[in-house]
């Protein structure tokens, strides 16, 4: 259950797990959920927790027919199952829609999408949801740095 | 001068109240054998390292390939007694009182850690439950991966509290729902919530198996 000062403790928690986004105009978009994850979110699904499925955790969604690696290839495979496409950067293009892909020491760890207005959003674990000016704003910390990016045709109007 | 008694293989009861939580870390322990504190040894023969606690309270111990260190608990004592021997040595002004156990004794001697473990009362398996669920949700906040999630200690640590947490984390579930699924598998030995697709549907399905049992339903 939400209440205000695990709010505030879990907005610490943010900062200080992403130092740079004290740093820029982030805004938080949503309350904190443990419904859906980072990766469900830059899949643009807000109902399942997505994560490598492991026989013994339950709940946790992952494309059909991939594996249960914690890997960047298998990350990129599942984004790959929803048309995305390795691509070469972050900037805003028309008709594209992007997503970033993090990784710490290797091991993915996160993921944010791009929206219309070339602004990332991230949900950030257990946490809330956020809008950040750039996808580097939730790297240098727990999440480690953005490993690739991935486009594909826009699918909004 | 002092005196020593050997208690052997026997087992002092109160050994165990001389563990504390709060006592503090090793390195910050005075090295002197004050009278009234506690020295510990850990390990096996001469290889083994001691300290003195000079508040009486706490021990620490150390050992060739693993330095088993400072105990925060009873649970850390029971899981490293797995592996070693240990001793410890009760220093008072006029005499000592050395206690040498093996590993095998302490494994098997349930009135030594179970004392405090292995037989808690339903308001300490709750207080427990209580107090690792906080510190395991706030660890997790920013995670995403689902096994670094289950393998925190503290995580463990409320698996390690048996049948009798399930009830606990039921109530958890129905407050909100969260990655309970692998504690409860593993406890209960069957996953209640296999297929789920969601969080939320494996938290109904576990609900709904565990009315069942109770009547509820």
């Amino acid at each position: 259950m939400s209440s205000p000062q695990l709010d505030a403790l879990a907005l610490q928690y943010l900062e200080q797990g992403c130092p740079r986004l004290p740093q820029s105009t982030y805004r938080q978009t949503s309350p904190r959920t443990k419904r859906y994850n980072c990766i469900a979110w830059a899949a643009g699904d807000s109902t399942r927790w997505w994560w490598p499925p492991h026989p013994l955790v339950g709940g946790s969604h992952w494309p059909d027919g991939l594996p249960g690696d914690v890997t960047l290839e298998n990350f990129e495979r599942a984004y790959e199952t929803l048309g995305y496409r390795r691509c070469h950067g972050p900037e805003l293009e028309d008709g594209l829609e992007k997503v970033a892909v993090y990784a710490l020491n290797g091991t993915p760890t996160h993921a944010a999408r791009q929206l219309a207005s070339g602004r990332w959003t991230s949900k950030c674990g257990e946490s809330f949801d956020i809008e950040h000016p750039l996808a580097e704003d939730v790297g240098g910390g727990v999440y480690g740095e953005v490993a690739f990016y991935m486009s594909r045709p826009s699918t909004s109007a | 001068m002092s005196d020593t008694i050997d208690l052997g293989d026997e087992f002092d009861a109160d050994w165990i109240g001389l563990i504390d939580e709060g006592a503090p870390a090793p390195d910050a322990w005075d090295s002197a054998n004050a009278p009234g504190s506690i020295k510990a040894k850990f390990g096996w023969d001469d290889d083994y390292v001691e300290r003195v606690n000079p508040s009486g309270k706490g021990i620490v111990g150390g050992t060739k390939s693993a330095i088993v260190g400072y105990f925060q608990s009873a649970q850390d004592l029971y899981a490293a007694a797995d592996f070693y021997a240990w001793g410890i040595d009760h220093r008072f002004p006029r005499f000592t009182v050395k206690e040498r156990v093996g590993a095998t004794k302490i494994y098997n001697e349930k009135r030594v850690v179970g004392a405090g473990v292995l037989q808690m009362s339903a308001s300490e398996v709750r207080e427990t439950f209580d107090h690792n669920r906080m510190i395991w949700q706030l660890k997790c906040e920013l995670l995403s991966s689902l096994t670094e999630i289950v393998f925190m200690p503290e995580y463990q640590r409320i698996i390690g509290l048996g049948p009798q947490v399930v009830p606990l984390i039921i109530e958890s579930l129905r407050e909100e729902v969260d990655h309970w699924f692998w504690a409860l598998t593993s406890i209960v030995g069957y996953d209640h919530g296999a297929g789920a697709e969601t969080m939320q549907e494996a938290a109904e399905r576990w609900i709904a198996w565990y009315d069942a049992l109770m009547g509820d339903e």
